[in-house]
C-alpha cells in the first residue's frame, strides 16, 4: 500500500529539486560573504561594462561637447568628474548588489533547511517500512 | 458569489489538467501580440515585418523557454532600427546591453514584465504594470517596469521621428543621428514622470498590501491607482501635457477591474471568519491571526447505474478510507516501536 506521508515528502523535495535545487546550491556550498563576494565580483565587470555604456551613450549623443573637452584644456577635469561619477556609481550598484544577494542568501538557506528537514522524514519513513517488513 | 468562486475552481482545475497545451498557448500569444505591435509601430525592415514572420517567432517562442521571447523581440527591435539607420541601431544595442548589464543580471526572470510593460502602454493600460507586480511579485519587480518604460519611450520616440530620422540620412549628417535617438530619450520629461510615480505606486502597493490590516489587497489596489491618477495628472499639468487625461483615467478604471480579478484569483481570502488565537512555547509568545481563502466545498457525485441494479446510487466517496483492524494493528505497532513504548498503551 503507498504510504500517504511517504508520498507529500518526496513530493514536497521534487517540487524543491525541479524549481529551487540550482538556484539554492551554491547557499549550501558557501559562506554567506563568500557567495555575496563572487556576486559582487561579478557586478563589479557588469556594472563596470554598464557605466562605459552609458559613457558612450552620452558621448555619441552630445559629440560636439566631447571635442571640445578633448580639444579644450578642460578634459583633466573631464576625467575627476567621470571617476567620481563612475565610483559613485558603483558604490551604489555594489550595495544593492549585497543587500539583494543578503537576502537571497538568507532565504535560499531556509529553503535548504526545509528540504533537508523533508529529507530526514523520508529516512524515517523508509527505516520505518524496513524495520516492519523485517 | 459562489457561482464565482466555482468558476474559479472550475478554472483552476482546467488550468491544472491542461497546464503542459496552455501555457506554450499563452506564450504564443503574448509573443504574437508583441511581434504585430513591433511591426505596426516600428516595423522599419520590410522583409520581417510581415505577420507570417511574426506568426512563425511566436511559434517557435510558444516552445522555447519565457526569455526566449525577450531575446527574439531584441533582435527584431534591432533590425528594424538597422534598417532604419546604423547609428539608431547602434543606439538601441547600447541601450539594451545597459539594460541587461545593470538589471537583469539579478533578475532574468522579471524579463517578462519589462516585454509586458511596452505592450500594456500600447493598449492604454501601463497602470496595471507596477501594481500588478506589487501584488504578485516583490517591490523591486518595478524596476523591470522602469526598463520596460525606458524602452516604451525610446521606441515610440523613433517612432516619431523616423521621418526627421530618415532625412538626416540623405545628408549623410551621423552626429545629428546619435543626437536625435538618444536625445529624445534624455529629455523626454514625460517618461522621468511616468517613472517617478510608477515606482512611487510600486512601492505604496507593495507596504499596503503586507499591511496586517483586513482587506489589504483591496486598499492597495485602490491607493495605487489613486497615486498614479493624482500623481500623473499633476505631473500633466506642470509639463504642460494635454490630451492624455481621459486615458488616463480609463486606464486606472481598467487597471483597478483587472487588479480585483487578480485578488479574486490569487488572494481570496474571507474576513468574516478571521481567527486570532494566542498561545506560547518554551521560546516565544504567539499572537496568530488566520484568515480563512473563500472556498467552495466539492460537489458530492452520484452515479446512477442503469442495468446494473447492485451498484445503483453508489455515493463516490472522496474521503480518506476507513483502515482496516490489520492496517490498525500494523500502524499502532510501528508507532510503539517508534516511541519504545508498550504496544496495549495504545489500545
Amino acid at each position: 500500500m503507498i504510504n500517504e506521508e511517504r508520498v507529500r515528502e518526496l513530493f514536497q523535495m521534487a517540487v524543491f529539486d525541479e524549481r529551487e535545487e540550482k538556484k539554492c546550491r551554491p547557499m549550501g556550498q558557501y559562506y554567506m560573504w563568500d557567495y555575496v563576494g563572487k556576486e559582487l565580483v561579478k557586478s563589479f565587470f557588469s556594472g563596470t561594462i554598464a557605466f562605459v555604456l552609458l559613457v558612450v551613450l552620452w558621448g555619441i549623443s552630445d559629440l560636439t561637447a566631447l571635442t571640445a573637452y578633448i580639444n579644450g584644456t578642460e578634459l583633466a577635469n573631464l576625467a575627476i568628474r567621470f571617476i567620481v561619477l563612475y565610483v559613485a556609481f558603483m558604490a551604489v550598484y555594489l550595495i544593492v548588489t549585497a543587500a539583494v544577494y543578503c537576502i537571497r542568501y538568507d532565504r535560499g538557506r531556509r529553503k535548504l533547511r526545509k528540504y533537508v528537514e523533508h529529507m530526514k522524514k523520508v529516512r524515517k519513513i523508509y527505516q520505518r517500512e524496513s524495520r516492519l517488513k523485517a | 458569489m459562489t457561482k464565482l468562486l466555482e468558476m474559479k475552481d472550475r478554472l483552476i482545475r482546467f488550468y491544472s489538467k491542461y497546464e503542459t497545451y496552455l501555457f506554450p498557448v499563452v506564450k504564443f500569444a503574448v509573443a504574437l501580440s508583441l511581434f504585430c505591435m513591433i511591426n505596426t509601430n516600428i516595423g522599419f525592415m520590410e522583409k520581417i515585418s510581415s505577420i507570417p514572420i511574426a506568426l512563425i517567432l511566436a511559434l517557435v517562442c510558444a516552445v522555447l523557454p519565457v526569455n526566449a521571447m525577450i531575446w527574439i523581440g531584441a533582435i527584431l527591435v534591432l533590425a528594424d532600427m538597422y534598417a532604419l539607420s546604423m547609428e539608431v541601431a547602434a543606439t538601441t544595442l547600447i541601450l539594451f546591453a545597459v539594460l541587461f548589464f545593470l538589471y537583469f543580471r539579478f533578475s532574468p526572470k522579471d524579463g517578462i514584465v519589462a516585454v509586458l510593460t511596452p505592450i500594456c502602454f500600447k493598449l492604454n493600460i501601463p497602470y496595471i504594470m507596477p501594481v500588478g507586480c506589487s501584488l504578485l511579485r516583490s517591490a523591486y519587480s518595478v524596476i523591470a517596469v522602469v526598463c520596460g518604460t525606458v524602452l516604451y519611450y525610446f521606441l515610440y520616440g523613433i517612432q516619431q521621428n523616423a521621418a526627421t530620422l530618415m532625412n538626416v540620412v540623405e545628408n549623410e549628417d551621423t552626429t545629428s543621428k546619435f543626437d536625435i535617438s538618444v536625445g529624445q530619450l534624455l529629455s523626454n520629461k514625460e517618461m522621468y514622470l511616468v517613472i517617478a510615480i510608477f515606482v512611487v505606486t510600486a512601492i505604496v502597493v507593495y507596504v499596503v498590501r503586507r499591511l496586517e490590516v483586513d482587506h489589504a489587497w483591496t486598499l492597495a489596489i485602490i491607493s495605487g491607482a489613486l497615486i498614479e491618477i493624482a500623481g500623473l495628472f499633476v505631473g500633466f499639468l506642470v509639463l504642460g501635457i494635454t490630451g492624455k487625461t481621459v486615458w488616463l483615467l480609463v486606464g486606472n478604471v481598467l487597471t483597478m477591474l483587472i487588479a480585483f480579478v487578480l485578488q479574486f484569483l490569487f488572494m481570496n481570502l474571507d474576513y468574516d471568519r478571521t481567527e486570532r488565537v494566542q498561545f506560547e512555547d518554551d521560546d516565544y509568545y504567539y499572537y496568530v491571526k488566520a484568515v480563512p481563502k473563500k472556498m467552495v466545498a466539492v460537489k458530492e457525485v452520484t452515479v446512477k447505474h442503469f442495468g446494473n441494479t447492485a451498484s445503483m446510487g453508489k455515493r463516490i466517496d472522496h474521503s480518506r478510507p476507513v483502515p482496516t483492524p490489520e492496517e490498525e494493528e500494523t500502524s499502532r505497532r510501528v508507532i510503539a516501536q517508534e516511541l519504545d513504548i508498550d504496544e496495549d498503551l495504545l489500545k
